[in-house]
């Protein structure tokens, strides 16, 4: 292979995307020319700074954007809908005067006849339309699906209610601190669990908070998340459980700012435990500085860096 | 329940269920639109029309491919269309106007955590608004596939499919973004 050939490919060699046979030829070539293994550290750098270089997406964003979500399918639903029954209604009787705005609004009028009617009529069979229109609260509910059903003459109406309650007490509390673990596994709120964990890291050091922070940095779907618990994390740092869940992590993390946090918590704390997880990661780590650290890290406690 | 039948069960009209599928796969999603538009308005916005073309059409989804092609078809199209758009308009400039006067978006755009060893950031302040720099004068379908490639760790084979493309053109870009990137960025790496 040409060095120009060579060149050419080593973004791709960085990237995983040659074929065995593709990367022999490289490494050969590589292991007998200065020239081209400068050109790769080059390379490496770049893929360095990059890998620093994605904005985090700011975890309130996610949320904002399920909820407009799920209020624009619930809008396009009922559209559709009361757009099916317009439909039903002009399909009987369509007068060419009316317009599609008259027409809505009788389509609505005739919405809430059948609701009154059906109400009237069901009136002795209470007990099949539950709850009555006297004990639905009005504030905190919403109509998330209106189905009227012509067969019988009911209309079923699906709420979705959000009754808020405030309770205050101290961080040592024990309802409060069960509150705070609870919601620390919300998985519809990333941003209510960050807020959590960063709450939960200034208690007083127990294990079932131990035990939530180790949970949230091994299984949290947002890296905001896992990020938080892993320093809340630091002060149990020389824990036997932390020190496994670190050792993971570095394993396993696909975001490399929380590996190169769990290397640096490692690396602290120079205990002989982690070695061969640290000489496992040697294989398959391709971020520079936490491949440094860790190099660092094996030759500080006297474990061979090659011995995988 | 796994993908397949979250996608059935989503195709049927379980509500719950579409929404279990689109929170596998928001974040992704999200996060692609936001590194490539750099804006959270815009990426708000690829966000809800995506994911509203996903639930009124995906009765129409056959499991001819993934659904995670599928879904970057819709994602990456939409986030092209506003990258073509933003270069017509002529608005590569990063600088907007707000109520509080003259700002540069990059500058709204948070740093990341500082804490700790300072050295671990190797990207200086200067070296993030140059980098921006360099995202603008990619074309986009350049900076498409290095996103993908590099942040989202897709491969080239898979880009190639979302983009309706060949893996040839899709590793072409890659190689051409990553020489744009490395020619301006060269000093500081």
């Amino acid at each position: 292979m040409t060095c120009e050939k060579v060149q050419a490919e080593l973004p791709f060699l960085l990237y995983g995307e040659l074929s065995f046979d593709e990367e022999e030829q490289m490494e050969q070539h590589l292991a007998g020319c200065a020239q081209c293994r400068q050109e790769l550290d080059s390379l490496r750098s770049l893929h360095a700074a990059l890998d620093q270089a994605p904005d985090p997406v700011p975890a309130p964003l996610l949320m904002d954007c399920r909820r407009e979500l799920r209020l624009r399918i619930r809008e396009e639903a009922v559209e559709k809908r009361s757009r099916g029954w317009w439909q039903r209604l002009s399909g009987l009787s369509a007068p060419h005067w009316l317009t599609p705005a008259w027409g809505r609004a009788a389509g609505a009028l005739a919405m809430l006849a059948v609701g009154f009617l059906g109400a009237r009529l069901t009136l002795p069979q209470a007990a099949r339309i539950e709850p009555t229109f006297d004990t639905i609260p009005v504030s905190g509910t919403r109509v998330r699906f209106v189905e009227p059903d012509s067969a019988n003459g009911l209309v079923k109406i699906t709420l979705e209610e959000t009754r808020e309650r405030q309770v205050t007490g101290k961080l040592d509390d024990d309802r409060i601190r069960q509150l705070l673990l609870t919601a620390a596994q919300d998985p519809a709120d990333p941003g209510l669990r960050v807020e959590t964990i960063d709450l939960l890291q200034q208690e007083p050091a127990t294990d079932e908070v131990r035990a939530a922070l180790i949970a949230a940095l091994q299984s949290d779907e947002n890296s905001g998340v896992r990020m938080k618990a892993l320093q809340g994390l630091k002060r149990y740092a020389t824990h036997p459980e932390v020190r496994s869940a670190l050792t993971t992590v570095l394993l396993n993390d696909d975001n490399p700012g929380i590996r190169t946090q769990a290397i640096d918590l490692l690396v602290q704390h120079k205990q002989r435990d982690v070695v061969g997880a640290l000489q496992q990661l040697m294989e398959r780590e391709d971020n520079d500085y936490i491949r440094q650290r860790t190099q660092r890290l094996l030759r500080d406690l006297n474990a061979s860096v090659d011995s995988f | 329940m796994d993908e397949a039948a979250l996608i059935r069960a989503a195709q049927t009209g379980d509500e719950q269920a579409f929404e279990q599928l689109v929170h596998s796969y928001d974040q992704a999603v999200l996060r692609l639109a936001y590194n490539l538009l750099r804006s959270q308005e815009d990426a708000r916005d690829i966000y809800q029309e995506a994911f509203l073309r996903v639930h009124r059409n995906l009765h129409t989804f056959r499991f001819d491919c993934s659904f995670h092609t599928w879904l970057y078809r819709i994602v990456t199209n939409l986030c092209l269309d506003h990258l073509r758009k933003r270069k017509v308009r002529k608005e590569e400039s990063t600088v907007v106007e707000t109520e509080d006067g003259t700002r540069d978006r990059v500058s709204t755009i948070p740093e990341p955590g500082v804490s700790g060893d300072p050295e671990r950031y190797l990207l200086s302040r200067e070296l993030r608004s140059r980098m921006n720099q360099v995202l603008e004068q990619l074309t986009p379908r350049e900076r498409t596939v290095f996103e993908m490639r590099h942040h989202q760790g897709m491969r080239l084979r898979a880009i190639g499919e979302v983009l309706g493309t060949s893996e040839e053109a899709a590793k072409n870009c890659l190689f051409r973004a990553t020489q744009k990137m490395r020619a301006a960025l060269g000093e500081f790496v």
